[in-house]
């Protein structure tokens, strides 16, 4: 009996220091997120960038921490005005070092291929005219491989909007085409789980704006 | 009992506020480069204890951290190398500087650019992609007439077929696709009436166009290289449609996983561009043909790929010409051509260090002429095999070794008169490169080459280096020894003189930065070895057979600088480039009797070329001026020969492209107009026998109109939204 309870209490204690530690870098990244989600200027995502530079370091070993560190880079990048090409791609390396890492840790996770496809729409981004034809391929690869996995991911149909929005309409593209997508993308969200961002909640909100944008017309 | 504890309780609370409120180590620091310049953003982070600050625009930052005892502070910042130092906490202020040293990122090294044009690297910024060709106005969408458009060539007045670089003739230039010499890169020639390339632009992914000190990987040209690399794998399964006044074309892809089946067909007719455009020649035969291509292309592990082109075209022609052997004369000259061209090429990246290519290719090409009612027949045929490794020691240096072998041969009849030689031509050339710092590169490299054909062997070195002398800009050089056999229509006869000689040396600087370049390059060509004719009366007359005694006594120089400025960023979708050219040659070679301007050289070349896309009405308008002086042309009554300089020539050229989505297919309309002001150009005089007589080379056509539509249809994707 007694050797019972003693190996309860050590399974209690394992478990409990177990659930600290998750419990600790949920805490930590949901604060980290906040941080990133209310961002405006380039500093703010920059300090909510190198706390997720913090925790990939903390918790190095975690899919989810080298995750959020690669998003937030890619965001990042997003940030830097267009003509300050060569820091756009030096962040955008940074946000490879941790994608492998996130990778190597479940390669075959449809959130890794969408975050594939996020890092290559933010390389086509840099430099567009000159790298869509490469870039372009592999964002549409990803994407496919992502709903291969698990269709109902809202992120694949948010990502394919905003490339079918940024591209010019004579090319396919453009407001009008993007709609279905954002539409299919908040159906989705809406059955999303969002109590934890132990998985990945993000475009949501980003999905809201651009289908607001959407049904303004098309001007060129 | 419970009292004590609580009170023990409170105590401790108390103790933790305390320490909560009062007790924290407080790092004050600074942040910069090493010329003292302050970073901002850069994150300086306590990796034990998990706190992290960032600096801000003037480098500072502040850190706080109630963890004490033995940590490591890291400082990372965009662009620099990450700063790790070891770091006692205690309960105290700290102020502390750092300095971080800059990254060496592959973007900052130098690279290695004198004679060399390259566009096949998404990070450099692109001089001459496939898109540029098309939308360039004046380049007829053929990629010969775009290289036209960059310094050191030479403007053709549209009566020469090839490229002529830097003071060399068209048989001095050479295409290589996929790693193999293309024997017939243009269609066969026509005298006076230029040919375009065999190739089409969107078959190309990179183009590097040499215009001399080329790599050791080639030889048999004695000016210049364009090396064309085939694309990858297409984006989906497309099919496009196209017709257009010359003709109409179909050609389509399908993807099979890493694998891509391409396939093209087309026929040609230039009957309907005729109609509306006054040709300076008449044809007797309208010029048609057809042509079917075929590719395959697997992707493997490593990005490692292979690579299968095949195309066959025929074509025929009859034209009514200025006869080539006397002024003022007019013949009939019919061409009937079919041309074969396989090339295949595998290369595999056994690790990121070690690079196994080979290639292989196979070519024929059947002339059957018509020359005034004589028939003449020419066939040629190349069998080309290479075999090359390239190996990396470390970052700093790497290797290049390969073997090249070429089989050719060539037939002429003539009414009942028959030349034919056979060559087999050997070569083994291995290049290194070294950079002991990001900031310089050196690039030797040799190649030895025996030719079975002439029993003779030829040793050239090779040498290029590069050094930066700025965050954009660099300096580089490059050299080397250059031979080529005589051409055919001297081994055709019997002649068997020995290997041609350039020496090149030039020095480039260049600035690159944000979707602008700006280069400069000044060059020296000696030329020796060349072949001549002796014992023979000068005549201009490029077809002639009658050659004399055949040596190696020619002899020449070419010198000059050329300008390149491309601007993609000022003006939003606004694109332009200029270049010029100043060149100063004099050969003494072939049947010239004396050593001076070539009757193809034009002093200077200028050419601006603007591309404007107006996104509102999705049309991309390009508009270009080429201008080239006179070039000199034979007048037998003047005592310096090759003394007549034609008048300067000037065209301007429009092309309009209008974009658009028609049920799903991506549409391009688009027409060229070239010479707008419909110039009426001269390139020269011939002159009667008798030095009486002048009559003016023309180019084939004056303003000329083309319009074509292009449908491309890429698979839709049903599933997409389920």
């Amino acid at each position: 009996m007694k050797a019972l309870i003693k190996i309860a209490a050590s399974l209690l204690l394992t478990a409990g220091s177990f659930a600290a530690n998750a419990q600790d870098m949920e805490a930590y990244l949901s604060k980290s997120c906040k941080q990133l989600d209310t961002a405006k200027t380039l500093e703010q995502v920059n300090k909510a960038s190198s706390s997720f530079d913090i925790s990939a370091m903390k918790w190095s070993k975690e899919y989810i921490a080298n995750y959020y560190a690669a998003y937030s880079k890619t965001i990042l990048s997003f940030m830097y005005p267009e003509a300050d090409m060569k820091t756009k791609d030096l962040v955008l390396d940074q946000a490879d070092k941790y994608f492998e890492k996130a990778k190597a840790l479940a390669p075959e996770s449809d959130e890794t291929y969408v975050l594939a496809a996020l890092l290559a729409q933010a390389r086509m981004s840099v430099d567009g005219q000159n790298r869509w034809m490469k870039y372009g391929k592999i964002f549409e690869e990803n994407l496919e491989k992502a709903k291969a996995i698990n269709p109902e991911n809202p992120r694949i149909y948010y990502l394919k909007g905003t490339s079918t929005f940024y591209t010019p309409k004579m090319f396919g593209g453009g407001k009008k085409n993007a709609k279905p997508y954002f539409e299919k993308a908040k159906e989705l969200y809406a059955k999303q789980d969002t109590t934890s961002v132990l998985k990945p909640i993000w475009g949501s909100v980003q999905t809201d704006y651009f289908i607001g944008e959407c049904s303004n017309e098309d001007k060129d | 009992m419970k009292a004590v504890i609580y009170k023990s309780l409170l105590v401790l609370l108390f103790t933790l506020a305390t320490i909560g409120v009062f007790s924290q180590a407080v790092i004050n620091g600074n942040v910069k480069n090493r010329s003292g310049k302050p970073i901002a953003y850069a994150s300086v982070v306590l990796k034990n204890a998990l706190e992290g600050a960032m600096t801000d625009t003037l480098g500072n930052f502040t850190l706080t951290t109630t963890t004490y005892g033995q940590d490591t502070l890291l400082i990372s910042a965009i662009g620099f190398e990450d700063y790790v130092k070891p770091i006692l906490i205690e309960n105290k202020p700290y102020t502390l500087n750092y300095k971080l040293t800059d990254a060496v990122s592959e973007l900052d090294e130098v690279v290695i650019s004198a004679g060399t044009i390259e566009a096949n690297n998404e990070r450099v910024v692109a001089v001459l992609k496939p898109l540029d060709i098309v939308t360039t106005a004046g380049a007829l969408g053929d990629i010969a007439g775009a290289i036209q458009t960059l310094p050191g060539v030479q403007r053709n007045g549209g009566d020469q077929t090839g490229l002529m670089v830097r003071g060399g003739d068209i048989s001095e230039s050479a295409m290589i696709v996929d790693g193999c010499v293309a024997q017939n890169a243009f269609g066969s020639s026509v005298p006076g009436v230029g040919q375009r390339s065999r190739f089409n632009p969107f078959q190309f992914k990179g183009t590097a166009f040499s215009s001399g000190g080329y790599t050791a990987r080639y030889g048999q040209a004695l000016s210049s290289i364009l090396d064309l690399q085939t694309t990858d794998l297409p984006d989906k399964n497309n099919m496009n449609i196209g017709a257009n006044m010359a003709g109409a074309y179909l050609s389509g892809s399908k993807l099979f996983g890493n694998n891509a089946v391409e396939f093209s067909g087309n026929y040609t007719n230039v009957a309907p561009y005729f109609a509306l455009t006054p040709v300076n020649n008449s044809f007797y035969d309208v010029p048609q043909g057809g042509s079917f291509s075929t590719r395959w292309v697997s992707k493997f592990e490593n990005n490692s790929w292979f690579k299968m082109n095949f195309s066959q075209s025929f074509n025929k022609m009859g034209i009514n010409i200025p006869d080539p052997a006397v002024a003022g004369e007019r013949i009939n000259f019919g061409m009937k051509n079919e041309n074969t061209f396989f090339n295949t090429s595998y290369k595999y990246w056994k690790n990121p260090h070690l690079r196994w290519f080979t290639a292989f290719s196979f070519s024929n090409n059947t002339d059957e002429i018509e020359w005034a009612g004589m028939n003449v027949l020419r066939t040629d045929g190349r069998v080309q095999g290479r075999g090359e490794v390239w190996y990396e020691f470390g970052r700093q240096f790497n290797m290049l070794a390969g073997i090249d072998l070429q089989r050719i041969n060539y037939m002429q009849r003539f009414d009942t008169l028959v030349g034919k030689y056979d060559e087999m031509l050997s070569a083994a050339y291995l290049e290194f490169e070294y950079k002991p710092a990001r900031w310089f590169a050196v690039k030797p490299g040799v190649r030895a080459e025996y030719s079975q054909f002439i029993a003779r062997a030829n040793v050239a070195p090779r040498l290029a280096f590069a050094f930066k002398t700025g965050q954009a800009s660099q300096i580089s050089c490059a050299g080397g020894v250059f031979y080529q056999t005589a051409g055919p229509q001297y081994l055709l006869q019997g002649y068997r003189p020995g290997y041609q000689q350039s020496v090149h040396s030039m020095i480039n600087y260049q600035v690159m930065k944000n979707d602008r370049v700006f280069r400069i390059e000044a060059y020296y060509k000696s030329y020796d070895q060349l072949v001549r004719e002796n014992g023979v009366m000068y005549t201009p007359n490029a077809n002639r057979f009658y050659f004399g005694t055949v040596d190696n006594s020619g002899s020449g120089h070419a010198q000059g600088i050329d300008f390149f400025w491309r601007d993609k960023k000022s003006i939003k979708n606004f694109d332009y480039w200029i270049s010029y050219s100043f060149i100063d040659t004099k050969r003494l070679y072939q049947n010239y009797i004396d050593k001076v301007m070539p009757d193809y050289v034009s002093q200077n070349n200028l050419n601006v070329i603007t591309k404007y896309f107006i996104m509102k009405w999705q049309t991309n308008i390009s508009v270009s001026y080429n201008y080239a002086s006179g070039r000199p042309y034979y007048n037998p009554s003047n005592p310096e020969f090759l003394g007549d300089r034609a008048p300067d020539f000037h065209n301007v050229s429009v092309s309009i492209a209008y974009l658009t989505t028609i049920k799903k297919m991506f549409t391009v309309f688009y027409a060229s107009f070239d010479n707008v002001t419909n110039q009426k150009n001269i390139l020269g005089y011939r002159y009667s026998a008798d030095g009486t007589q002048a009559y003016p080379i023309l180019p084939p056509m004056y303003r000329s109109i083309f319009v074509g539509v292009n449908l491309s249809l890429t698979q839709f994707k049903q599933d997409e939204l389920p």
